[in-house]
């Protein structure tokens, strides 16, 4: 990615004016490729936001490139890392280099060197059909891995990945419901998606007024690509070709200012089929209040449109989630 | 309470799912009492994730911090 970019971006954010800052995500195959020379340079485009507080910084990477010199350099800037791995070795065979050589042991290896260097991750796991049913063994090792934070995407067929399990709905229920039991009698991390459906629990519980109900969560979530081309509403955009939607081009912060990229994107036609789409998810779903419309990409990949509502991500990652953990509550036993 | 079935409605039910929390307010409660770290009043989860550090056990963390993670076996 171009420093004259990055310079871009930088003004967009110095513009905002926000009570915490602005997260920059380095993601997309694998930032770390990029060199520890070339990522300090990028990161140096934004110390000074830093250190006032306007910014901060998060990778995701595969952390089979963390060396100790990749440790210092997040430690320096204080970068909040992710890690992507899947499981125990078995679990996250997929995970190949390009000569197809497995990489769980250099994972492990670049985990190792974050522990080491005392610098706090959270890892994220693709949930295939292995996992799906071995829960305790999953839930045994994320919980000694040492991450603080774990976030679970089940498999899905999206973009390039077309050829991949069938996962049942059965079999996913089991395994949100197993793997709630066994989070419930040992809390000892954060699970992204448990987290998720507590935090709209006590919301709903404790506030009795639901007009936000009627408020469309709107997340631009604008991507910024190398040349520095933007998408929004999902990462999975950025590369994608599609006529109906002009490649979800939203413009080029070279040539036009982020900030008017951001307050144009009502006017976009894949902007506009999403409202649409998650209006028709608030008339018809009963999943609404916790799911909130549903993701972009995953409209789009698995239904040919935006204007559309329940996607197989919706099923695994929201419905059967809810229904998993609403079946335990309601065994627990009330004085 | 009746069970409902995955899938959509063709009724507009967009609050379905924050009534069926309701209707189990009493054992959400017990389960925040069974959480106390992770159910704590109100938070959003913006909030959680920028405090993170309070929910994360650094006591066994440090503890353990090592392993031989290329031979990893559950425990």
């Amino acid at each position: 990615m171009s420093i004259k970019v990055l310079e871009k971006i930088k003004v967009f954010v110095d513009r905002q004016v926000n009570n915490r800052p602005i997260s920059l995500i380095w993601h997309g195959g694998e930032p770390l490729v990029t060199g520890i020379d070339r990522f300090k340079a990028m990161l140096d485009v934004f110390e000074e936001l830093r250190l006032q507080g306007k910014v901060d910084h998060h990778v995701q990477t595969n952390a089979t490139l963390i060396t100790p010199q990749w440790c210092d350099l997040f430690k320096a800037y204080n970068v909040n890392v992710g890690v992507s791995i899947d499981g125990p070795s078995i679990a996250t065979s997929r995970r190949v280099d390009w000569g197809g050589k497995e990489v769980f042991d250099r994972i492990m290896m670049g985990i190792n060197l974050l522990k080491h260097a005392e610098i706090p991750f959270s890892a994220i796991a693709v949930v295939s059909e292995y996992a799906l049913n071995n829960v305790e063994e999953l839930f045994d090792f994320f919980n000694s891995l040492g991450c603080h934070r774990w976030g679970i995407n089940i498999e899905e067929k999206e973009g390039i990945n077309q050829d991949l399990d069938n996962l049942s709905p059965q079999s996913v229920k089991k395994f949100w419901t197993e793997l709630f039991k066994l989070w419930i009698a040992n809390p000892r991390i954060i699970i992204r998606e448990f987290q998720n459906f507590l935090d709209f629990a006590q919301y709903g519980l404790a506030n009795l007024d639901d007009s936000w109900l009627n408020q469309v969560q709107e997340d631009w979530f604008p991507t910024i690509a190398w040349n520095g081309d933007v998408v929004l509403l999902s990462p999975e955009f950025a590369g994608v070709k599609s006529v109906m939607y002009d490649d979800f081009f939203a413009g080029n912060v070279l040539e036009v200012e982020l900030g008017t990229i951001v307050n144009n994107a009502p006017g976009l036609r894949y902007v506009i089929d999403y409202r649409e789409g998650v209006m028709s998810c608030k008339s018809t779903c009963r999943y609404f209040a916790f799911c909130r419309g549903g993701q972009a990409s995953n409209k789009f990949f698995e239904n040919g449109t935006l204007v559309s509502t329940q996607t197989n991500f919706c099923l695994n990652a929201k419905q059967l989630l809810f229904e998993s953990i609403v079946s335990v509550v309601e065994g627990l036993k009330t004085k | 309470m009746t069970k409902q079935t995955v899938g959509p409605t063709t009724d507009n039910q967009s609050n379905d799912a924050l009534k069926r929390v309701r209707n189990l307010a009493a054992q959400f409660q017990l389960l925040a009492e069974m959480l106390p770290n992770a159910m704590v009043s109100f938070p959003l989860p913006e909030d959680r994730w920028n405090n993170w550090d309070k929910f994360f056990d650094w006591e066994k963390w440090t503890k353990d911090p090592w392993g031989n993670w290329s031979n990893w076996t559950r425990p």
